[in-house]
């Protein structure tokens, strides 16, 4: 089980509506603009912005 | 303009507590506020009139009632998307898709109507049913907004609310007081559902006023021209 196809073809970010890569492994969404990371939990993306966490603290912790 | 002067009361709760409220209301939800609810839902999923091969979206999908109905009505050339805030609503919402068979034909996501993160253009019809009430007074128009958003043209936005009367009767007074003396637990209120809807630049199509708990509501159906 996944996110489906159908879904991440229209899912954008929330705060720039720009496109986001899926990493299916990691069950993460992320957008590369805002350098923000959505999680997928239940194989539901969870798309609030107070919910995700930035690239930097991702890597750096 | 009604007698209050178009006032709506303010949503005074933030998000992380209609949040928690939610998620925790999941388990109950079915046993309360919802058996007075059907009937309306079902009511406004009717004007909304949902074909076969349709891409459908519904916003504040609660414990997932509504979602079985419009899979049901997309068939399998169509396809269900939901949004909720809630993490508890999206669990039941789940268990019972996946109790009817139905899970693959739906796709559920946890946001804020606020900021639907879905395409702009995509969808045939939208459905939000007891959730626009929820939202506060400012946040109203910014929903409806992304509701337009998302909508393709010609695509029809369906909303079922409770609506201020014209004047306000005695429930209607009663409630808002609720409202304001326990804002984290009687979290919505009563708005200007059609005239909102209206606003936002959508068609009204059709516009019905019923009752619940001795209070005005409202099913409208609007259509992005």
């Amino acid at each position: 089980m996944s996110v489906s196809r159908d879904l991440l073809d229209i899912l954008v970010c929330p705060k720039c509506r720009g496109e986001l890569d899926y990493h299916e492994a990691e069950k993460q969404l992320i957008c590369l603009a805002c350098q923000l990371v959505y999680p997928v939990e239940k194989d539901v993306p969870i798309m609030l912005i107070d919910q995700s966490h930035t690239l930097d603290e991702q890597y750096s912790g | 303009m009604s007698q209050d002067n178009g006032f709506v009361s303010r949503v005074t709760r933030s998000k992380a507590e209609a949040k928690a409220s939610y998620d925790k209301l999941s388990r109950w939800y079915d046993l309360l506020p919802d058996h007075s609810e059907r009937k309306h839902r079902e009511a406004g999923l009717e004007k909304l009139g949902v074909r076969p091969g349709e891409n459908v979206l519904e916003i504040g999908f609660g414990t997932g009632h509504a979602l079985l109905a419009l899979t049901r009505a997309v068939g399998e050339s169509g396809r269900v998307y939901g949004i909720d805030i809630s993490e508890g609503m999206r669990d039941r919402a789940k268990s019972r898709l996946e109790e009817a068979g139905l899970s693959q034909r739906v796709d559920l996501t946890c946001g804020d109507a606020n900021e639907l993160p879905y395409d702009a253009d995509f969808f045939d019809a939208v459905f939000i049913s007891f959730t626009l009430e929820l939202f506060d007074t400012p946040e109203i128009p910014v929903v409806l907004g992304e509701c337009r958003r998302v909508l393709r043209n010609g695509g029809r936005l369906g909303v079922v609310a409770m609506t201020k009367g014209e004047p306000p009767g005695v429930m209607e007074r009663l409630y808002e007081w609720a409202h304001r003396r326990w804002p984290k637990y009687a979290d919505c209120r009563p708005i200007y559902a059609s005239r909102s809807v209206e606003e936002a630049g959508f068609q009204l199509r059709e516009v019905a006023r019923l009752s619940m708990w001795c209070m005005p509501l409202e099913i409208v159906l609007g259509e992005k021209v």
